[in-house]
């Protein structure tokens, strides 16, 4: 498998794709820094619900606030990553020098949360330095330990997302086709912020909506520290959701014929 | 004795209920060139896919370097390079870096790269992106990452494909040298029988999904070899004419024509027809090819 991740590194690299991505990533929270000062100075002030982010403490919720930018990001870059393969005919390199189609899944996985992680981790990062300079690094309210706050949170934030890129990749080995796959994970993406809500309003089926990450990245406020209450739910329907995806994405690509 | 690199026995595989692959066997060994000959949707490329391990069979059994189970199926396709349908790159990447890619997929280091470049006629490409090079260019490069991996079996479909007649003789001599100088035991397709026929030391004909034909190069170059094509107004009294001439290796098609393979004059038998009153409506040399071989047989 490190044989299959050297490949990986070697074809991001060399790649157009993985750079754009990168780029998209810094710009983000530059772009939101600019949004924030663009309001602070027509509104007067920043609201902590309204606006999540509203000093350097609060960056943490950076990937919050840009939850829906990063998951299209990500819906957009894992369906030409790996339907690419199938399309190029590259996926035939490795596999037929015997690599197993479990190794072969799991790499490509590894490498998506991965970048998932390096996203999470820049988009705060650059957030906190930039709201932190521009608007002081400030406190969360009602936080008594911020420590334990922030990496809660950045976990959970990471675990959310991760969930959602999981369920990407299982959706392109799938389709196998870059256009396919872009068009079934933006139904989802979609779908999934939309379709909760509505067991929201059958009786009896209310704590269904919770069983979707997605729930949580558009209605839970984070910017209360009763959130950490939440986090181990959070957690494991994250994980969950990564499991089932990946064995359903698995076992639909170990019986799949390639062209 | 020698070894059977690869064995593939009473082969089935269907699409949607459609047998693609009808109970094919066929075994190469070490050595061989394979040339498998068959028109487009024949089967060739499904074969190959299934030797590779990029399809699942429905029945039948392969065995590679004498090994049949997965694991032993595995560690087979570790010996094999293929390049299978179209040369599978990388098009943002340069010659060199779908290079560095294969040799990471395949556990190997990146120090023969230059030499395999070299070796394909590619080492000056530089920073050119795989996606602005020429189909010939594509082919070389494939073979070249078909080769990081030190294989002992090429599987390489359709190589000629769509190539110039400087590109086909470029791949035509890599597959020989490659044969000849590392001996690399080879499985070939083409459509492009002639071609094909330069190459392959032996050859099995694929139709409908069914190998119908198996053929060394020595069994070929029989039943292609140089004729005189005879058409006359009534074979049976030709027969006797030829029998007057000592001349027996001759095959009879129907009433009026005949294939002389024993070397004859031709103006002679001409002129011993006319004498003997037999009407001559066509009379030649011929050199059939694999092309019209492969027609006789697939049609027939």
């Amino acid at each position: 498998m490190l044989n299959l991740l050297r490949a990986e590194r070697l074809k991001l690299q060399g790649g157009r794709k993985f750079w754009l991505v990168v780029g998209l990533v810094i710009i983000l929270p530059i772009f939101q820094l600019l949004n924030s000062l663009s309001k602070n100075h027509y509104q007067g002030g920043l609201t902590l619900q309204v606006d999540q982010v509203v000093n350097g403490a609060s960056a943490v919720l950076m990937s919050l606030k840009s939850n829906l930018l990063i998951l299209l990001l990500f819906c957009a870059f894992i369906s030409f990553y790996i339907g690419e393969e199938f399309e190029t005919g590259t996926i035939r390199n490795p596999l037929s020098l015997g690599t197993s189609r479990l190794k072969f899944y799991l790499t490509k996985l590894a490498v998506a949360l991965g970048l998932t992680a390096l996203t999470v981790i820049v988009v705060t990062g650059m957030s906190m330095v930039g709201y932190g300079l521009v608007f002081g690094f400030g406190k969360m309210a009602g936080v008594t330990s911020y420590g334990v706050y922030f990496w809660l949170v950045l976990v959970t934030l990471f675990s959310l997302l991760a969930a959602g890129v999981a369920v990407y990749v299982a959706i392109s080995f799938m389709t196998q086709k870059i256009g396919s796959a872009l068009i079934w994970s933006f139904v989802y993406t979609i779908g999934m912020g939309l379709v909760p809500g509505v067991f929201q309003k059958i009786n009896g089926l209310e704590s269904v909506t919770w069983w979707f990450t997605e729930s949580y990245l558009f209605y839970v406020n984070f910017t209360r520290p009763q959130v950490l209450d939440l986090v181990p739910k959070m957690l494991l329907v994250s994980w969950l959701t990564i499991l089932i995806a990946s064995l359903i994405g698995y076992q639909w690509f170990k019986r799949s014929d390639i062209k | 004795m020698t070894e059977t690199i690869l064995k593939i026995q009473d082969l089935v595989k269907q699409y949607a209920g459609r047998t693609v692959i009808d109970h094919v066997s066929l075994e190469i060994k070490r050595g061989m060139i394979y040339g498998l000959i068959g028109e487009n949707g024949a089967g060739k490329s499904t074969i190959m896919r299934l030797i590779m391990g990029l399809t699942h069979y429905d029945q039948g059994q392969i065995t590679l370097f004498g090994q049949h189970d997965e694991l032993g199926l595995q560690a087979g396709r570790r010996k094999i390079g293929q390049s299978i349908e179209t040369p599978a790159l990388y098009p943002e990447l340069t010659a060199r870096q779908n290079m560095a890619v294969q040799a990471a997929n395949a556990g190997v280091g990146e120090s023969e790269v230059t030499d395999l470049l070299r070796q394909m006629g590619l080492s000056d490409t530089g920073k050119k992106l795989v996606k602005n090079f020429s189909l010939g260019m594509r082919q070389r490069l494939a073979i070249a990452q078909t080769l990081i991996s030190h294989p002992e079996l090429l599987i390489l479909d359709e190589p000629i494909n769509g190539l110039d007649p400087a590109g086909i003789i470029e791949i035509r001599t890599i597959i020989q040298r490659l044969a000849s100088e590392q001996g690399i035991t080879v499985l070939i397709s083409s459509h492009i029988l002639d071609e094909l026929s330069q190459v392959a030391t032996d050859y099995g004909i694929l139709h409908h999904g069914q190998l119908i034909q198996e053929l060394s190069q020595a069994e070929l170059a029989e039943k292609t070899r140089r004729y005189v094509d005879l058409v006359v107004d009534d074979a049976k009294q030709a027969v006797v004419v030829l029998d007057q001439m000592a001349i027996t290796d001759y095959t009879v098609s129907d009433a009026h024509r005949l294939q002389i393979f024993a070397a004859v004059s031709v103006p002679e038998l001409t002129r011993q027809l006319v004498a003997a009153d037999i009407a001559v409506e066509r009379i030649g040399m011929t050199n059939q090819k694999l092309e019209d071989y492969f027609m006789s047989v697939t049609e027939g």
